[in-house]
């Protein structure tokens, strides 16, 4: 891991006791190692630290299914989901497979068909690969999380994204380009803006600040806090 | 702390540049941004007479600004390696003009190292006329978040450059911008802080990780970091969140908003 600060490693109650601190009540987590070391690993770990902590949610990695890594993708799937898990990450950069249909097509075919958030780092996938997914499955809300990336360079990509895909929507914690979550909601509403920190690497009052001092409506700000994310959830065929 | 405007934003830029999409980079959109934030002064540098060799226009333009926004808008001078001359002769008519509070200069859009001989007759300068200098400063390792071919431009700006020159002119004011961007250059940062009693560092920049702020407090003291925020090419709001929620006293978060840049650039209370 790079970049990370002095301390980085945390446990569950130290989290709870930081969203606690913060006024966060509810949160999605991914094991770290299911990115650096295997998404088997760090999916089971994951379930395993967030047992009876209900206000946290996990969030898989997951694979393409020709390598069987994770077994039969259907029975994987359903596992998570009766296990509440109602979101996922691919890392197909770091975890070098293609988001193409030869090679992720079933993956994000059945993601589409249970609607299942998919989150993606803008620096994991380019800019024309969100977008042909976006339109061959409109069914699957595609989440871009801008981590660990100077992603307020990335709005002339953005925003023509925006534009053309309903199903795009856009983490906020990276969003710290001067005005630039005022500036979207204002274009684009606030519908597709989802709250989040990337704690404990970064300091989630950064993005707090930029929502609770935002120049926008208490009802926009609500529906980036929780409301935007609730719906998603809510959407998922479990 | 007052309801009043009371921040001091010691590292922020007027004007825009090329490299992305600015909402509204603005000075009458800076001073609404503001008041809403509680943001009484703030000292900003020209984007233009950093990121490329127009530095005449550069004061010209910092020039019209602070004229218009007089007591809130401030001002960076411009020092250009590659034009000694000329920026010797624009220190000498602009610093002394009301609202000029520094000089700013950026070793690596200037692609010059910060210890490099070019550099010199600034310090020379600056020493004898007790001005603050703000630089930039980065992490140059192959590991920072910047794309590799602007990481290779911050190792002209890493922070342990500033060593041999605060040896050298130790009444020399020297803030490290962006406190050498992320964890590597951090680290340097705050050893040459602690080295040096005139050295400071700020919050501005991309990085914003958790536990930076009480990270710094704890090994160079509060006295020794300033509030800033990059503005307006970041968000203000981003980093006076991370002061304000840091587990740190009021005391010291008084000191990192404005209480230090009060006494650095001696602006009335």
């Amino acid at each position: 891991m790079n970049n990370r600060g002095p301390e980085y490693r945390f446990s569950v109650e130290q989290l709870q006791d930081h969203m606690a601190g913060c006024g966060i009540e509810k949160a999605i987590i991914t094991h770290a190692l299911a990115r650096y070391s295997h998404p088997s690993l760090g999916n089971e770990l994951l379930l395993r630290e967030i047992s009876g902590h209900d206000n946290l949610h996990g969030s898989f990695v997951l694979l393409p299914p020709a390598t069987d890594e994770l077994g039969p993708l259907e029975r994987y799937i359903d596992a998570m989901i009766s296990n509440h898990v109602y979101t996922v990450k691919i890392f197909p950069e770091s975890q070098r497979f293609s988001v193409s249909d030869w090679s992720a097509g079933p993956l994000l075919e059945i993601l589409a068909e249970r609607r299942v958030p998919l989150f993606v780092w803008s620096k994991e996938i380019s800019w024309d690969r969100v977008q042909s997914i976006c339109k061959k499955y409109p069914t699957l809300p595609v989440v871009i999380e801008q981590s660990d990336e100077e992603t307020y360079r990335n709005l002339r990509y953005l925003y023509p994204l925006m534009n053309s895909c309903e199903n795009l929507y856009v983490q906020i914690h990276n969003s710290h380009l001067y005005l630039q979550v005022d500036e979207v909601v204002d274009r684009f509403g606030a519908e597709r803006l989802l709250f989040s920190t990337y704690y404990p690497v970064d300091d989630p009052h950064v993005a707090l600040m930029i929502v609770t001092h935002g120049e926008f409506s208490q009802g926009q700000k609500e529906m980036i806090a929780h409301g935007n994310l609730e719906r998603l959830l809510n959407g998922v065929v479990k | 702390m007052s309801d009043a405007p009371f921040i001091v934003d010691s590292h922020a830029h007027y004007g825009c540049c090329s490299n992305f999409f600015m909402p509204d980079p603005s000075p009458e959109k800076m001073l609404e941004v503001m008041d809403k934030c509680g943001i009484r002064r703030v000292c900003s540098s020209h984007i233009v007479g950093l990121y490329s060799h127009n530095i005449e226009y550069a004061y010209e333009e910092t020039l019209n600004i602070l004229q218009k926004f007089t007591g809130r808008l401030y001002g960076y001078a411009i020092y250009d390696p590659f034009l000694i001359e000329e920026s010797l002769k624009l220190l000498e008519r602009y610093l002394p003009m009301e609202g000029f509070i520094g000089i700013k200069i950026h070793p690596a859009m200037h692609e010059y190292p910060l210890d490099g001989k070019r550099y010199e007759p600034l310090w020379e300068f600056a020493s004898t006329r007790d001005t603050v200098i703000l630089t930039h400063t980065y992490d140059a390792t192959p590991l920072s978040i910047y794309p590799h071919e602007v990481a290779t431009v911050q190792i002209y700006a890493v922070p342990k450059l500033i060593d041999s020159i605060a040896e050298r002119y130790p009444k020399l004011t020297v803030i490290l911008g962006h406190s050498g961007g992320h964890y590597y250059g951090q680290v340097q940062a705050i050893e040459m802080a602690r080295k040096h009693k005139n050295v400071y560092v700020d919050t501005s920049g991309e990085a914003k990780g958790y536990g930076v702020i009480e990270w710094f407090v704890r090994e160079i003291g509060a006295g020794k970091v300033l509030y800033a925020s990059d503005m307006n090419w970041l968000d203000p709001r981003s980093h006076i969140g991370r002061v304000i929620g840091a587990s740190i006293t009021l005391e010291e978060k008084e000191a990192i908003l404005y209480g230090n840049a009060h006494r650095i650039f001696r602006f009335a209370a």
